[in-house]
């Protein structure tokens, strides 16, 4: 089922800004360079690129150069973002 | 036009962070001298508007913009600091500088009082108190500073590192 996610901060500009909308679905695989809500200990569900996948892990980074990067247990990659709602239209992530 | 009637619903739609207030690795004090150069320099322009001969609605708007920028850019200083404070600034790194937790505490102290009164020398205070945690940041990452006056109006001496 499909679900509508809003986006809060700037880490993933300029592909994504504060504001926008993402279509997300549970994804059957990860794959890296696709963007993923990811869900964080500290800070809930963020947004973020997968950059690596291991067995265990999935590294994440931001579009944004001033942003962060990390990594993650597979099971907290959550949904994978395929469609951004902007106020300029759609566009395909 | 779809992202404007889906705004409509935002109480009820789900969020997502893209903000960068992760452990990663990356903390730089420079950010802490912009903000609180950025306050000092509120307070020299909202002391100086009463010599620029506005009407009193034009006068009015003004100290409203400077008043509410001023007080922005004080609690953004605090919240760098804080971050720095709280994220970057522990274990080994307190044994040479152990008056790190005093020092955040004074800078909390000085940016509230920037927020709450217009007094030049609040601001210097900020902008000092900021060197000096500024300098002791980038001695805990054993990297050299040095003072320079930023290229800008307030024009004073703050600490940068020397990359």
């Amino acid at each position: 089922m499909p679900r509508l996610i809003k986006v809060m901060g700037a880490s993933m500009a300029p592909g994504l800004n504060a504001g926008d909308y993402i279509i997300t679905f549970k994804p059957r695989h990860i794959r890296a360079e696709l963007i993923y809500v990811i869900e964080d200990e500290r800070r809930g569900p963020i947004i973020k690129r997968v950059t690596q996948i291991t067995q265990n892990f999935a590294y994440y980074a931001s579009d944004n150069p001033n942003g962060i990067c990390g990594k993650t247990s597979i099971e907290k990659v959550r949904a994978r973002a395929f469609m951004a709602i902007t106020p300029k239209g759609l566009k395909r992530l | 036009m779809l992202h404007k009637f889906i705004s409509q619903f935002d109480s009820n739609i789900e969020t997502a962070s893209a903000h960068c207030d992760i452990p990663c690795g990356i903390y730089d004090a420079r950010t802490i001298m912009y903000h609180a150069v950025s306050t000092l320099r509120q307070i020299d322009i909202l002391l100086s508007l009463e010599e620029k001969g506005l009407s009193h609605t034009a006068f009015a708007m003004q100290v409203a913009r400077n008043t509410a920028e001023k007080e922005k850019q004080a609690e953004l200083t605090k919240h760098e600091v804080r971050i720095i404070w709280g994220d970057f600034m522990k274990g080994d790194k307190l044994e040479k500088h152990p008056n790190a937790h005093a020092l955040a505490h004074s800078i909390m102290v000085a940016g509230s009082a920037c927020k709450q009164d217009l007094h030049r020398e609040d601001g210097e205070k900020l902008v000092a108190l900021c060197n000096e945690f500024s300098e002791m940041f980038w001695d805990m990452k054993g990297i050299k500073t040095k003072m320079a006056p930023c290229p800008y109006a307030p024009k004073v001496d703050v600490v940068i590192p020397v990359l």
